[in-house]
């Protein structure tokens, strides 16, 4: 046994994780894996514990009780071989504000042991994709929020890492970079390397990751692959209607209408069918007297999609 | 400078922003010039130049370590493949070069303005124990810095334990209930008979008393300290150059042995 750990073993496997924080948060009780070649995002409310699981998994917190394990190896302590496959980019960027953002840049790229005429090439093309070429010289003080962001994500990305764990890399970003992102991960993907997002943004996240859950309370209440979730949903719609009047009682019957809740002058329905049945529904609360002040059609996303299978999951 | 290795990243930093390189060195010259303009008893004046390389150095230290850990650099630090104790001696090192700027200036001005007697052999131990007495105050320093939760928790401890460095150091003087025969007397005096501040404390109010002599131990290890210094500075400056030929760090990686740290 010499410590390397077997390339057929599970990048990222956690088994009964416990991690409480003061004041009753954390996680409890979370099991999954994530296999080579798997893109899992992570979904949830704001204090649910994303940001948590995703520090257990890139070995900043030790779990209070179950197993957290990275390549088969124990997510923490992490031995610096292992700490190598990984390449992370946490929620708040880490950078030297007084140096540009090639410095920034260099030095951590340079960390990974890639050298000399890799090392320019490497974060010249880097800088290039995040769109920072032209301010890669001037002090990331400088630098905006999402220019900020985009340095940290590109940091982790350097050395290609086998484990890549993004904590809210949506965050402040332009589309540009986010359609790169998803490129590089769908690329990552096929090479069999793994990656690990946390973020609050379902519809980018649908298209980056091959798998989801939704965290609530610490917990995993809904999980599945991307392409089943949104199979899901798919064709159905969410409709917001706000009407003049606030004493509208009436319930349509009209076929692909699913689910139909009002409130004062708000009504919300969920529609199987695409934009025709939001035309019939406008059409049937005109014809009976509603004066329709604002409405508002979208698609189901991810994001319904594991909330509805949270609610199945609840309802038994 | 592209840098390579956490040494030269820190003094790049440190000195990228110019106006911060001038607050800092034009505070310690300010607070130095009264003991150094103003004529006053050769104790005082030794005595409030060893506080402000001691107040400046301790604090300097304590507040760019705290941080460091409160903005997450530490954390992200901790995640990279480099070997933790490289990554903290970077920390340590660097640091002391940039206090070495101003504590060395505010040094080397009390030196010129005791000039009489100066040997080289004296400016040798004087750098020495200042190398050391830096050494000491990073270690302190950072060790305050991580205790704090918050810019203001640096102040307040740093302002304490700049307070009881003082006292073990000779540099503020005990109350006079301690000073006879007792055990906290006998405690202040051991650490204080170790203490490279009151080592340094003690080598410059002998340069301004005019006295040559210095004690063999001393100087043995104020110049070993200042040779480690230097040769662990240069070294760490070489590796985080530029270096020829490459390889990719995937190789190394899955293999059938440990890969070297880097």
């Amino acid at each position: 046994m010499n410590g390397i750990p077997d390339a057929q073993v599970d990048p990222i496997v956690i088994e009964d994780v416990v991690r409480r924080h003061r004041g009753g948060r954390g996680i409890q009780g979370i099991s999954l894996s994530v296999r080579a070649g798997q893109c899992i995002g992570i979904l949830g409310p704001n204090g649910s514990g994303k940001t948590t699981l995703t520090h257990l998994v890139a070995g900043i917190e030790q779990a209070d009780t179950g197993r957290a394990s990275v390549f088969g190896q124990p997510a923490r302590p992490r031995p610096a071989y292992l700490r190598r496959r990984c390449g992370v980019s946490l929620d708040t960027p880490a950078l030297w504000d007084g140096l540009s953002g090639r410095q920034n840049l260099w030095y951590f790229v340079r960390q990974y042991g890639v050298r000399g005429s890799d090392l320019s090439r490497r974060v010249g093309e880097l800088l290039g994709e995040a769109d920072l070429a032209a301010q890669a010289d001037d002090p990331v003080a400088t630098y905006s929020f999402g220019m900020r962001r985009k340095l940290s994500v590109i940091q982790a990305l350097g050395h290609e890492p086998d484990l890549l764990i993004l904590d809210e890399p949506s965050a402040g970003v332009d589309t540009t970079f986010l359609d790169w992102l998803v490129r590089h991960i769908r690329t990552r993907c096929e090479r069999g390397q793994a990656t690990w997002i946390a973020d609050n943004d379902a519809d980018w996240l649908s298209r980056a990751a091959t798998d989801a859950i939704l965290l609530r309370d610490g917990r995993i209440r809904a999980e599945g692959s991307i392409a089943e979730l949104m199979t899901s949903v798919q064709a159905r719609s969410r409709i917001e209607i706000l009407l003049e009047q606030d004493d509208w009682t009436e319930v349509p019957r009209i076929p692909g209408v699913t689910a139909f809740h009002c409130e004062r002058n708000r009504i919300r329905a969920e529609l199987n069918g695409g934009p025709r049945r939001a035309a019939e529904l406008h059409t049937w609360i005109a014809s009976r007297g509603g004066r329709i002040r604002r409405l508002e059609v979208r698609s189901l996303t991810l994001q319904d999609a594991l909330v509805r299978q949270e609610g199945d999951h609840a309802a038994g | 400078m592209l840098p390579g290795n956490l040494f030269r990243l820190q003094l790049a930093s440190a000195f990228s922003d110019r106006r911060q390189t001038l607050l800092r060195l034009g505070a310690s010259i300010l607070l130095a010039f009264p003991f150094l303009l103003i004529r006053m008893p050769a104790r005082v004046q030794a005595t409030g130049i060893t506080m402000i390389i001691l107040f400046t150095s301790f604090f300097g230290a304590a507040v760019s370590h705290a941080h460091l850990r409160i903005d997450g650099r530490l954390t992200r630090l901790s995640l990279l493949p480099t070997s933790r104790w490289v990554l903290w001696l970077d920390l340590i090192l660097s640091s002391v070069m940039m206090r070495l700027g101003s504590s060395g200036i505010v040094l080397g001005a009390f030196v010129v303005a005791n000039s009489g007697h100066v040997t080289a052999a004296i400016l040798l131990n004087l750098a020495g124990l200042l190398c050391v007495a830096l050494v000491l105050l990073t270690l302190l320093g950072m060790g305050t810095g991580r205790l704090a939760r918050s810019n203001a928790e640096v102040h307040l401890f740093g302002a304490l334990a700049t307070g009881m460095l003082a006292m073990l150091s000779g540099v503020a003087p005990l109350p006079v209930e301690t000073q006879g025969p007792g055990a906290l007397h006998a405690w202040s005096a051991a650490i204080t008979a170790w203490n490279p501040i009151a080592w340094l404390l003690t080598a410059l109010n002998r340069l301004a008393l005019g006295s040559t002599a210095i004690p063999r131990l001393e100087f043995t290890l104020s110049c070993l300290a200042l040779g480690t210094v230097v040769v662990g500075a240069v070294l760490r400056w070489r590796s985080g150059g530029m270096q020829k030929g490459s390889f990719n760090a995937r190789d190394i990686v899955i293999g059938d042995r440990a890969p070297m740290e880097v």
